[in-house]
């Protein structure tokens, strides 16, 4: 009863407002009809709901739209990215998706890309997928309505509308325009789509200018479209073009200085490059592509240009007709070239990178391959080789040695270093001798400067034996370079002693031992067991039982367990375990019924033995310390 | 120097024993303490004495606008008179600035004092004030170097809020700290008497109050000397004289200890990374890569960034001063030696009808911006609302500062002169538009600009 006052005044004041609206139209009909902003229609909203999931991990979250039935999802890369500066192009561990029915999957990252952002999703495809449509993009026009759903700031389904404000923003510094719209854009809106007025999509949100009003941004849904198949069958976006030049578009001014009306402008060449030896020079005028005209008046037009360049598959010949000469006396020449891929890139702008690092936590210094893009970004001289100094943590051992961020490692232990591979192999080699000081050569800018690294070897006369399952060992690699940089003698022990293959194209590992070789009285301070699925093999393999279980009455000697290896003293020792150990969580279960005592803690250490999740280099790194401690 | 032990001071010590043991029967232990009380009395009595009217008692007041509104901090530390005239010595670098006031106390007089001469190696300031009489100086020519565990003393003036009462301290001294300039570390005395005089218990003066420590006067009154000597006959109303400031020209990096050790080397020495072409340093023989141990006289002391230091201060760079040094290369020593130059300085012009300043390009700045082009005159500013700033997007300038201008209008220029008959074709033909050519870190470009912007004939 107490609700129809205010019910009826709704309906007047509702009655009022519409016809306050309907009556300039109405006296106006003979001008251009301005549509009055109308509701998006319930069907429109009630079709494109079911197609916008939210995403969650372990950091943080965002917004995503599913693509396909069989559970293909678009989201950002920003919002899949994970937290391993070593690996950059990792994703998130822990992703999970959940759909507007409230169903939770986890979801696997396909491939992602910072610039464009963009990432491609994947859940294993459950019943009733609704697939989002997908809208025109290349054909949006500014002033259209555009309505964006996510989930901002972690509020559940959320629905702001506006206009597109500008189609073709190419201020922010990224590789293609962006679309702006003045619909609510929020953090945990990344990822969530654009829709037009029909609940079609125009493209994927992804940044709000901090601090400012109605400031949307969104990646044109034509970009992500582009990029969708390396996604999937590369795990990466690839670049095609002809390393490495850059272009100007022809504005106003430079037309009139340069005497031209059309084209886009070489700008610069890099010498050696690709590009260099097909022909191209500062100063050329590029006209046609493949006999097609090319032109590029404004910085959108210039972008759109090289995004179609950039989205051709590597391989393909491409013919470029130019102009070239001084203004008023110019020849058209016609160049061929083949488009190559682009190698992984450094850090720069928008982009983490997608170099791996390969850094030695126990020296303090991490390094990555030397690109040609480094040397464009960081202005490093044409003619130095060697290996990129990407961290120098404070206070260690490449800190003493003066090493700095953004120098280049050309000489170790007065040996050229040519090659990510070759600088490990000096490095590791003057670690396994225990070298007192390493020296180490650095060209900064234009100088050449000269320090030595001093390891402290805290292991120093320490003998580890790592015991390694066949097949990939993601964590062989760092376990191996640590130990080497504390100062201890390493062996690694492996079935068959088949070599084993590390990450980014370093030589495989040729195992020293058999496991038929080690037994109660192989001599060793430490044994360490690797995880990884293969490390199941070990709980069944009677020898290796018996080593372990030698291995906890050796009270002489440290037993270490990694990941999967950590069941391994549980199902060694006849009655219940002493020692306090951690596991992953899927194997808790077992460990307890078998009278284990649990912590769940990243590192367990106690009695001599020690005990990690594993999960991620921080961990490993924190276990190898615990290995170190252990006297 | 011997201690300043007089017959007359002996036979009061005497006299005033003999009378205290004549009133009563003081216990040995007694007796000892008043020896000792007796001791430091007159300690302080020999400091006051000989610092006597030479100490300065300083208040700088300095007046900065942070935006919010005027603010004024205030120090007070203490300092010496140098001459008669009226030079003193301040502890600390107080150049010649607008918003600093230099009030200087000597004896119960108030004068303002102007900066003449600042060393930033050093770390002091002679300043002058115009005293009606003559003043008093300290002479800093007799000095004594003390042990350490020996008791010292320092004695400050104060201004008229104090009733001009001066005040000692005691101290002693703990240890020595290394470097160009050695230092007495102290037990604590007050940041007040920073710069003040330091005696040793017979009233020989040993040093000057530093921050917690004490300056080894042996050491510092050379250089304080020769400071002096270039206030007296430098030019009137200096401050820190850039005109003045040798140039050795090199860049110099301290050997990593752990290298050293590796190779051979002595720890304490200098890389010259660099030595450019037209410096004293190239000059007298020295070639980038190598390594200096030896400098006027003396090997190289310190490691790290304290070697630098004390390169600066035992170099004295002074223009012409003269230097020699040893230094390293494929094991063998070199000896070398000359004069210090002149700092290399660029001549710059402005293009105002560009809006930019561009400067010629020394070596100095192929390696501190790490130039790639050398041919060419590098931009050093960029005049806001000018053809070069303005670009197709807002703070996005079509040229910028480190920008190397290769060309413009298709007229190269190498160096600064072709840049200015370039410059002054173009302002002959009066182009729309004017091509640029440039590098910008590793990549050239090419902008064009317009040359309406900025001028007040409109109709872009």
């Amino acid at each position: 009863m107490r609700r129809l006052p205010l019910f009826l005044l709704t309906i007047l004041f509702a009655f009022g407002c519409l016809q306050a609206q309907l009556l300039p139209v109405a006296e106006e009909a003979s001008e251009p009809v301005i549509k009055n902003p109308v509701d998006i229609p319930e069907e429109i909203m009630r079709k494109v709901d079911p197609s916008v999931v939210s995403i969650q991990h372990e950091r943080a979250g965002g917004t995503g739209f599913i693509l396909s039935t069989d559970g293909y999802i678009l989201s950002n890369g920003h919002v899949v990215l994970g937290s391993d500066p070593e690996q950059p192009t990792q994703p998130a561990k822990r992703i999970t998706v959940i759909l507007s029915d409230e169903r939770k999957f986890s979801a696997k990252v396909l491939g992602f890309s910072m610039d464009p952002d963009v990432a491609l999703l994947k859940i294993d495809a459950p019943e009733g997928l609704i697939p989002v449509e997908i809208g025109d993009s290349r054909n949006a026009s500014v002033g259209q309505r555009s309505f964006a759903v996510g989930t901002p700031v972690g509020l559940k389904r959320t629905f702001t509308s506006g206009i597109l404000s500008n189609i073709t923003r190419t201020d922010l510094g990224t590789e293609t325009v962006v679309f702006q719209t003045d619909a609510a854009i929020n953090s945990g809106n990344s990822g969530g789509p654009l829709f037009d007025s029909q609940g079609r999509v125009l493209g994927i949100n992804t940044y709000a200018s901090r601090g400012q009003n109605n400031l949307g941004f969104t990646i044109p849904i034509h970009v992500a479209q582009a990029m969708i198949d390396d996604l999937k069958n590369h795990g990466r976006f690839i670049r095609s073009l002809i390393p490495l030049y850059f272009t100007n578009e022809i504005y106003d001014e430079l037309g009139q200085a340069l005497q031209v009306d059309r084209g886009i402008l070489i700008s610069y060449v890099m010498e050696n490059s690709s590009a260099d030896k097909m022909g191209l020079k500062m100063g050329d005028i590029l006209i046609k592509v493949n006999g097609e005209e090319v032109s590029a008046h404004t910085k959108a037009e210039l972008l759109d240009f090289e995004w179609e360049m950039t989205i051709r598959p590597a391989g393909e010949e491409i013919t470029f007709t130019l102009l070239r000469g001084e203004p008023g006396d110019r020849e058209e020449i016609t160049l061929t070239g083949t488009l190559e891929e682009l190698e992984l890139m450094p850090a720069f702008n928008r982009h983490v990178g997608e170099l791996p690092e390969h850094r030695y936590a126990t020296l303090g210094l991490g390094v990555e391959k030397l690109t040609d893009l480094h040397h464009v970004i960081h202005q490093i001289p044409a003619d130095a080789r060697g290996v990129f100094v990407k961290t120098v943590i404070e206070g260690s051992v490449a800190s003493r040695a003066e090493i700095q961020p953004g120098d280049v490692i050309d000489t170790i232990a007065d040996q050229p270093v040519e090659s990510i591979v070759a600088f490990r192999e000096i490095l590791d080699s003057e670690l396994a001798k225990r070298e007192k000081a390493i020296p180490v050569e650095m060209i900064r800018g234009q100088l050449n400067n000269i320090s030595a690294m001093a390891p402290d070897y805290l292991m120093h006369n320490r003998k580890v034996i790592l015991v390694v399952p066949p097949g990939d060992n993601p964590d062989l690699d760092l376990l191996r370079r640590e130990l080497l940089a504390k100062g201890a003698t390493v062996q690694i022990a492996t079935p068959g002693k088949v070599s084993l293959s590390r990450d980014d194209a370093l030589p495989d590992l040729v195992p020293d031992l058999d496991l038929s070789d080690l037994n109660a009285e192989t001599e060793a301070d430490i044994l360490i067991f690797t995880g990884g699925e293969a490390a199941k093999a070990f709980w069944k393999n009677p020898d290796i039982i018996a080593l372990v279980k030698a291995s906890l009455e050796n009270e002489g000697q440290v037993l270490a367990c990694i990941g999967e290896s950590t069941l391994l003293p549980v199902l060694a020792s006849e009655e219940k375990l002493k020692p306090k150990i951690t596991l992953p969580r899927d194997l808790s279960g077992q460990a307890v019924m078998r009278g284990a005592s649990y912590t769940g803690k990243d590192v367990e250490s106690e009695k001599m033995l020690i005990t990690t999740t594993g999960t991620d280099r921080d961990v490993l790194r924190e276990f190898l310390q615990e290995v170190a401690n252990q006297r | 120097m011997m201690p300043n032990t007089s017959p007359s001071r002996l036979l009061f010590l005497f006299l005033t024993l003999f009378l205290f043991a004549g009133c009563n029967t003081p216990s040995a232990l007694e007796r000892r303490d008043r020896r000792t009380y007796a001791a430091i009395q007159r300690s302080l009595e020999s400091a006051k004495e000989a610092a006597g009217d030479g100490i300065v008692f300083f208040e700088v007041e300095n007046t900065s606008n942070d935006g919010r509104g005027q603010k004024t901090r205030k120090v007070n530390f203490a300092g010496i008179v140098l001459t008669e005239e009226g030079h003193l010595l301040a502890p600390f670098n107080i150049p010649a600035e607008s918003g600093t006031r230099v009030v200087a106390w000597v004896g119960e007089r108030r004068y303002l004092a102007r900066s003449v001469k600042v060393d930033d190696n050093l770390g002091m300031t002679i300043l002058k004030i115009e005293p009606l009489t003559d003043l008093t100086p300290i002479s800093l020519k007799a000095y004594r170097e003390i042990n350490i565990g020996e008791m010292v003393y320092t004695v400050i003036s104060t201004d008229e809020d104090r009733e001009f009462e001066k005040f000692v301290f005691q101290a002693f001294s703990q240890g020595i700290v290394q470097g160009r300039y050695r230092q007495y570390s102290l037990s604590p005395i007050p940041d007040i008497a920073r710069g003040a005089p330091l005696y040793d218990s017979f009233g020989n003066l040993t040093g000057l109050v530093a921050q917690s420590n004490a300056w080894i006067l042996a050491d510092l009154a050379p250089d304080i000397e020769e400071l002096l000597t270039r206030a007296l006959n430098g030019k009137n109303g200096g401050d820190k004289d850039k005109s003045e400031e040798g140039w050795f020209g090199a860049i110099l990096a301290p050997i990593n200890p752990d290298y050293a050790r590796l190779a051979d080397l002595p720890a304490s020495g200098l890389w010259l990374t660099h030595v450019f072409k037209d410096s004293a340093a190239y000059e007298a023989g020295f070639r980038s890569g190598d390594l200096l141990i030896e400098l006027n006289g003396s090997p190289m002391r310190m490691t790290g960034s304290r070697a630098y230091r004390y390169f600066l201060q035992t170099l004295r760079p002074i223009e012409n001063a003269p230097f020699s040094a040893v230094v390293i290369r494929d094991g063998k020593r070199i000896k070398g030696k000359g004069k210090l130059f002149k700092r290399p300085e660029q001549d710059t012009l402005l293009a105002d009808d560009l809006g930019i300043t561009v400067s010629e390009i020394h070596e100095t700045m192929v390696i501190r911006f790490n130039l790639i082009e050398t041919e060419g005159v590098m931009i050093t500013a960029v005049k806001s609302g000018s053809p070069a700033a303005t670009g197709r997007t807002f703070g996005e300038p079509l040229l910028r500062n480190g920008d190397v201008i290769v060309s413009i209008g298709g007229v190269p220029t190498p160096d600064l002169q072709s840049f200015g008959e370039a410059l002054e074709k173009i302002r002959k033909e009066k182009p729309l538009v004017l091509l640029v050519q440039f590098q910008r870190g590793a990549t050239t470009g090419l902008e064009a600009l317009n040359l309406r912007i900025g001028t007040e004939k409109g109709d872009l």
